[in-house]
């Protein structure tokens, strides 16, 4: 599994990536406790690519909402 | 079980303490106002961790993500419930569509060609349709219908369907049926939309009444009440 050091100082296993409106999305799962789960964006400046918190609950609401749509499409 | 769970006391508090959950979720998730850049993380620095040996469960991650859609949409959050809804209601057409094809085969109507379409016999009789025409048809069941074979066809199969609260006599043509049930556009014509959105009510009426069971439905199973895991 691929793990990250995230902006918490906390250490996530990487669960799985969707793409929603042409912006990468990932799910994150503390590795000490994997019921504290995250998303985090992906931009890229300058070539490179960045983890980036999300902007409000707006877009929280949407994302949460495709995971799970394509979790329950999964595990049908 | 039952595809729909009435929301009591119990399932209620359980609701808030799943949105107690999200707002967690929602503190490590959002920027909290600090420039954006302080929260950036490279991509890059993800590593394969060999030492860790966390068995990640997939069901317990199911069910949170899951009962964040679900909070979020209880909690007010429109486009969610009516996503859920729609993809319920849709199953279930879906279902019954299938069913009705394999009512049709199976009475001697119909065939799946070599390219899997659906293709109807000849020379079907109105007779013929008499095991199909119950005397608990429904809009969704006519919807069906008329989703797998043309009007001649919809025509004899209505020949078999007593009129609402005129026992003894028949509808003589799909026309007609409309007609009666109101399922017609401003000429006087049947009208395939309004039929499909009466079937979907009926659907949507059937959940809300819990009157549809399946037993493989997990629409509202899925995690309201904290119970499958």
């Amino acid at each position: 599994m691929y793990t990250i050091i995230l902006d918490d100082n906390k250490e996530y296993a990487i669960i799985k990536e969707l793409k929603i409106n042409d912006v990468i999305y990932t799910l994150f799962s503390e590795v000490e406790d994997p019921t504290n789960i995250c998303y985090r964006k992906i931009v890229t400046e300058n070539n490179e690519d960045f983890y980036e918190r999300l902007n409000d609950e707006n877009e929280f609401d949407l994302v949460s909402m495709e995971f799970a749509k394509k979790l329950l499409e999964e595990n049908k | 079980m039952r595809v729909n769970d009435t929301y009591d006391e119990d399932t209620l508090v359980r609701i808030v303490n799943k949105a107690q959950h999200r707002n967690e979720i929602v503190d490590r998730t959002i920027s909290q106002g600090e420039s954006s850049t302080k929260t950036r993380i490279p991509v890059k620095g993800k590593r394969k961790n060999k030492e860790n040996k966390i068995v990640i469960n997939k069901r317990v991650f199911t069910t949170g993500v899951v009962a964040i859609g679900l909070v979020a949409s209880l909690l007010g959050v429109d486009i969610g419930s009516k996503l859920q809804k729609a993809s319920t209601i849709n199953s279930k057409y879906n279902a019954e569509l299938k069913s009705a094809q394999e009512k049709l085969i199976d009475n001697n109507l119909a065939f799946l060609n070599e390219k899997g379409e659906l293709k109807i016999n000849d020379n079907t009789s109105a007779r013929d349709y008499a095991n199909i025409a119950t005397a608990d048809f429904t809009f969704v069941d006519a919807s069906c219908y008329y989703d797998l074979i043309d009007y001649r066809e919809m025509d004899k199969l209505v020949q078999n369907i007593e009129i609402f609260n005129d026992k003894g006599h028949y509808y003589t043509d799909f026309n007609q049926y409309c007609r009666i049930n109101g399922v017609i556009d401003s000429n006087g014509y049947p009208n395939y939309s309004m039929l499909y959105n009466l079937a979907k009510k009926e659907i949507a009426q059937s959940l809300n009444e819990s009157t549809f069971i399946d037993e493989n439905e997990t629409y509202y199973d899925t995690n309201i009440g904290g119970r499958s895991q």
